[in-house]
């Protein structure tokens, strides 16, 4: 198990590096200067100029690649071109809003999602089962933009019972709780539709087994048949899981610049208009990081619960 | 069930009652901008991070004077109390500064400070040079090449040139705390603990987050003690995000509403505050090629423009017509001929005699917009309705829609790169705050691209005489009187498609009591209380 | 009263394409150590009948109709705790793939242990050396490591055999064994019958044994009962059905298989196919294939016809003492 762990551990290693010459690549090569993003309308180009070099981004891209490479392996992200401050403490600062979020969400949509496609597997064809497969529906094609507007306006705006923006107003934990209340529902939603429609057919798939009928024909009751129908799923479940919670971090863009929810949504968003590359880089770069992480534990999780994957 | 459905609301409702218990006399405004801007001293975010951070912490040696609304907001003393032209060397100007000011740090106000801002901008061997800050500022103090302390509190400026611009530039040169820098030697760590003169000093930052800011008690101008005590600045990028922020009560202000929620915020008892400031919005042509190269045919397309059209169902007369660079009541506004107003008979008879015809020989162009932006308005639908009205009278205009910095950094480089070939304007907005920006940026022979910004290019003899002759003129309403004959002159060559002038929209909570929206792009906040 | 009585048992599903007449009228009985052969083609309605036995099909879209009697208990009318209360412990299954009838997630041992635990209270303890000796019972060489093992980690006889074990855990009176062999090896199919067959006899279980094959049905039935799209078109002791087979249908089947003592005759395979079960003709369902039928056959469901004593066939050319 450890081993299999360390060794796929060792393999993330060229897909992270692979990863970084994506990264770079596409931050660099898309169009907009980091610069002149940053500089006042009225500047002038040679001022743009003078202030490119003060940065380094005169330098060829491949020696700007190995210096950014280079410091990344010592921890260090380099420092935002709009804020001046160190990527590092940016990306960590939004991570663990993002963190909070994606993890708040995913629980939302886990349970219920969960919850439903499992419901809707056992009442197949029942109106339950019509129910949770609409909510699904739903869920998937609603835009979560779109949801968190209509959220804001029905209970920031008319109700008044929410907040409608930001994090936390240095207001406690109370206040960040109602701060994130509304991002989170809003993107809850599709994982929701998502997680609900795979456990529904990864349930119905093992119902449609002939163990379950065996099971069934041994006198189990009802809740251990269950028990064992979720266990069968599980392996789908995680992958799905894990793939949403993935989503969840690095989709968000949207809803967090709706909630204006200092997430790394949010700072990617802002980093996109400012052409704050080093932000750019360093918050996919370290998303990219997690994503790859949590495939790795997803796996792991996996081995654990279905003993038919081997384990080596 | 019942229990929990009714827990669930007592929840609810807590957390929601937890909101409303917020410190009196608390100012809290959503800004445009998608970050705080820079609070270190030299600020970015343009003129609204003057508005809210530059001009609220730190102080310029010469103000603005924000108080009233009916006029032009004029330059005034800031922490300098006179300033004057040497007689016999023009070049040189003396600053006599202000007694008893103190920074938020405690340490005073004299010419150090002046000297050590100075050099964080323009001395860039200096260790306390900032090379953010200079790159935000440094071109608006373009003539300034010196500055030397006389005495404690007397200061002299060096110009390059003979100016009388320097005024206008001066400022824009916020004095930071030379104390407060050497605690710290970094200006990324000043940025987080700044300390200035202005009214308002910091109390928290959270980067990209939220500023907050307290009333200055020991502020030196006891008439501008601020009246509130605390000020939150919130960067809300979205338009949609701004406005529900105000509706939930979460802010008490916030800059530009969309146009078409202002009815709706009025209805629900919130403040519109409106006013004229330097403001244009126009498409600038390219000159040395068919067909605006032809100024009949550049003036037709100012008479095809149904501006009034355009304030009214598009924006909810959040601006007002534009038919020059500034706009009627301004002290360089003059009296020119033509007075653009609309009238597509008048444009089709100009074509006609300009040798166009709708039909057999229409007019074409191609032209760049932005598809948001700031100061942009709603680029998208005003291009549309100013594309059907110049088709109406047979000019046919392509629209090429980019992002607003592409379109800025295009624009830098002029018409003559090989992307921005086959264009014939592009539309931007801009300021004109002081001679320079308004005009000399944009008309002088001198200030073609890469110098400066005259794209078009705009050259025209008389129009550089009048130009240099207002710099060279120290006395204002004389110089004031030079730039309307300028005016007179530009509108009457018809350079750009003058389109809007934007009135500054901004939407307060009737909590919000005596604010004065001058015709500026700044703001004073000092007389403002909520209840 | 018999151990299990059968009376009048109907099964249909409603699908897409109408309803499916799945078993149509069956009635049988078994007393306690009796074993019967259900004999039939696939789709005939035999796996069908065990479910309705077990009361397994689901309620939606599914009519039962006729009743189930499992020592006097209708299962058709019990509420599912009831039903889950006979299964496992008065009837238990043995399933035709154990590959898919054992949860491929759980240990043999679990899996065993788990039926212990829900009919007869046993503590971990326990029901791990019951399912050792459970194991024992059904002649695993090694139990220990059977017990640990997930069931793609052994052998196709192993499962059947923990299958086998899982079903006889609870001590069961009526064993429905599905095709329990067809999906072994031909060597392994000869073990578990003999296997099946001693414990049968050892245990004095009362077995329905599903199967198409005639030979593995001679091999342990005392009685046999041919299905036909969803009816018993013959039933009888197991040696009079094959010395005398009644309904042109079964001698098909017979001469259609392999059997002992039959080498050297050539097979015959029964022309045509199966009904379509969701338009069953008026008539005899068999009568498209039968090379004897007339006009009547079409027209007119046969009821049975004694042969001899204990010895019925759906056809109306049966005369008593005689085939038809």
């Amino acid at each position: 198990m450890w081993t299999y762990a360390g060794r796929r551990l060792l393999l993330a290693i060229p897909t992270l590096l692979g990863a970084s010459i994506i990264v770079f690549a596409m931050v660099h090569l898309a169009p907009g200067d980091p610069i002149a993003a940053v500089m006042p309308a009225e500047s002038s180009q040679a001022e743009i100029e003078a202030t490119k070099k003060a940065y380094g981004f005169d330098k060829p891209l491949a020696v700007q690649y190995l210096v950014w490479l280079g410091r990344v392996a010592q921890g260090d992200l380099g420092r935002s071109i709009a804020t001046r401050r160190a990527v590092i403490l940016d990306v960590r600062d939004s991570l663990a809003n993002s963190l909070v979020l994606a993890l708040s969400s995913s629980l939302l949509a886990f349970g219920i999602g969960t919850a439903l496609g499992l419901l809707a597997a056992f009442r197949q064809g029942r109106w339950l089962d019509k129910a949770a497969s609409a909510i699904a529906v739903i869920g998937v094609s609603v835009p979560h933009y779109w949801a968190g507007i209509i959220l804001i306006i029905v209970f920031s705006v008319w109700l008044n019972w929410l907040p409608a923006m930001g994090a936390a107003d240095g207001g406690g934990p109370l206040a960040y709780l109602r701060h994130m209340t509304l991002p989170t529902v809003a993107l809850a939603l599709i994982p929701l539709g998502v997680i609900t429609r795979v456990v529904r057919s990864a349930a119905l798939d093992v119902l449609n087994q002939e163990f379950v009928l065996a099971l069934r024909a041994k006198g189990l009751a009802a809740r251990r048949v269950f028990t064992h129908v979720v266990k069968n799923s599980a392996p789908q479940i995680f992958t799905v899981l894990g793939l949403q919670f993935g989503f969840q971090l690095g989709g968000s863009v949207l809803v967090e610049a709706v909630f204006s929810w200092p997430g790394t949504g949010y700072l990617l968003n802002l980093a996109i208009f400012q052409r704050d590359i080093p932000v750019l880089q360093g918050v996919i770069l370290v998303l990219a990081t997690f994503f790859v992480l949590l495939n790795l534990a997803v796996d792991l999780l996996q081995t654990l619960v279905d003993p038919r994957i081997a384990r080596h | 069930m019942k229990r929990v459905v009714t827990l669930l609301l007592a929840l609810v409702l807590s957390l929601s009652l937890t909101g409303l218990a917020c410190a009196q006399g608390t100012l809290r405004i959503g800004m445009t901008a998608s970050d705080i801007p820079y609070t270190g001293g030299q600020t970015d975010n343009g003129f609204e991070g003057f508005r809210f951070v530059g001009y609220q912490i730190y102080e310029p040696l010469i103000a603005w004077d924000l108080t009233r609304g009916d006029r032009l907001a004029p330059l005034v003393p800031g922490l300098a109390e006179s300033w004057e032209v040497r007689k016999d060397q023009p070049t040189k100007w003396v600053f006599k500064l202000r007694k008893g000011v103190t920074f938020h740090d405690g340490s005073p106000f004299n010419a150090d400070a002046v000297v050590f801002s100075y050099e964080s901008i323009k001395k860039k061997d200096a260790p306390h040079f900032d090379p953010y800050g200079s790159g935000q500022v440094s071109f608006r103090l373009a003539s300034l090449t010196g500055v030397h302390k006389i005495d404690d509190y007397t200061v002299e400026f060096e110009t390059n040139k003979p100016t009388s611009f320097v005024p206008y530039q001066v400022c824009y040169m916020l004095i930071v705390s030379p104390a407060q820098w050497q605690k710290v030697k970094d200006w990324r760590k000043f940025a987080e603990q700044p300390s200035g003169t202005g009214p308002y000093k910091v109390t928290r930052f959270v980067p990209r987050e939220r500023l907050e800011l307290e009333a200055n008690k020991q502020y030196w101008d006891s008439k501008r003690r601020p009246k509130m005590d605390k000020l939150v600045l919130l960067p809300m990028p979205e338009p949609t995000t701004r406005l529900a922020a105000l509706r939930s009560g979460q802010v008490d202000w916030i800059e530009v509403p969309p146009p078409d929620s202002i009815p709706q915020l009025k209805g629900a008892g919130f403040q519109i505050s409106m006013n004229s400031y330097p403001h244009n919005w126009t498409h600038t042509l390219r000159l040395d090629k068919e067909p605006w190269s032809n100024k009949l045919v550049r003036k037709a397309a100012n008479y095809a423009v149904d501006r009034v059209g355009i304030c009214k169902s598009l924006l909810n007369d959040t601006c007002i017509p534009a038919t020059g660079v500034v706009y009627k009541g301004h002290p360089w506004f003059g009296k020119p001929k033509e007075i653009y107003e609309y009238n597509p008979e008048k444009a089709k008879a100009l074509l006609k005699q300009a040798g166009f015809d709708a039909s057999k020989h229409p007019v074409k162009a191609v032209h760049l917009i932005s598809t948001s932006g700031s100061g942009q308005m709603l680029p998208l639908a005003m291009n549309e309705l100013i594309q059907k009205n110049l088709k109406d009278v047979g000019i046919d205009v392509d629209l090429q829609p980019v992002e607003w910095n592409t379109l800025l950094t295009r624009w830098r480089a002029g018409f003559k790169t090989a992307d921005n070939e086959g264009l014939n304007a592009w539309n931007i907005s801009w300021n004109f705050l002081e001679p320079w920006s308004g005009f000399g940026r944009f008309f002088h022979s001198k200030a073609v691209v890469p110098v400066a910004v005259n794209t078009m290019p705009y050259i025209n003899p008389e129009a550089d005489k009048l130009i240099d002759e207002a710099e060279r003129t120290f006395d204002v309403p004389k110089q004031n009187e030079i730039l309307a004959r300028l005016h007179e002159l530009v509108v009457d060559d018809a350079p750009w498609i003058f389109v809007v002038h934007d009135q500054n929209p901004r939407a307060l909570s009737p909590k919000v009591k005596g604010f004065v929206q001058p015709q500026s792009w700044f703001v004073d906040l000092t007389a403002v209380t909520v209840r | 009263m018999a151990l299990l009585s059968v009376r009048e048992l109907s099964v249909e599903f409603a699908t897409r394409d109408g309803v499916v007449s799945a078993v149509n009228g069956v009635s049988f009985s078994l007393e306690a150590g009796q074993v019967l052969a259900l004999l039939g083609e696939s789709g005939s309605g035999k796996s069908v009948t065990l479910r309705a036995i077990l009361g397994l099909h689901p309620a939606v879209r599914t009519r039962v109709g006729g009743e189930v009697l499992v020592k006097g208990q209708d299962v058709n009318r019990l509420d599912e705790p009831s039903r889950a209360r006979l299964r496992g412990r008065i009837v238990s299954t043995v399933f035709q793939e154990p590959m898919t009838a054992l949860d491929p997630v759980y240990t043999i041992g679990e899996q065993i242990a788990e039926t212990l635990r829900q009919h007869r209270g046993h503590d971990h303890a326990a029901a791990r050396r019951r399912a050792r000796e459970l194991l024992d019972l059904v002649q695993v060489p090694s139990p220990d490591r059977c017990l640990a093992s997930y069931p793609h980690e052994i052998s196709g006889g192993m499962r059947q055999r923990a299958m086998i074990a899982i079903a006889l855990a609870c001590e069961p009176e009526l064993l429905l064994a599905d095709e329990p062999t067809t999906a072994l090896d031909v060597t392994v199919q000869a073990q578990i019958l003999w296997l099946l067959r001693d414990l049968q006899k050892r245990l004095g279980l009362a077995v329905i044994f599903v199967t198409h094959d005639l030979g593995v049905a001679a091999e342990i039935a005392d009685e046999a009962a041919v299905m036909y799209a969803g009816r018993i078109v013959e039933q009888a002791p197991i040696r009079e059905l094959f010395r005398r087979p009644a309904h042109p249908y079964t001698e098909g089947l017979m001469h259609a298989t392999v059997r002992r003592g039959q080498k050297g005759r050539p097979l015959v395979p029964i022309p045509g196919a199966p009904p379509n079960l969701a338009v069953l003709p008026p008539g005899c369902a068999f009568a498209p294939r039968c090379p004897i039928a007339r006009d009547p056959c079409r027209i007119t469901l046969p009821s049975f016809h004694p042969v001899s004593d204990g010895h019925v066939a759906r056809c109306h050319f049966v005369t008593p003492g005689g085939s038809s």
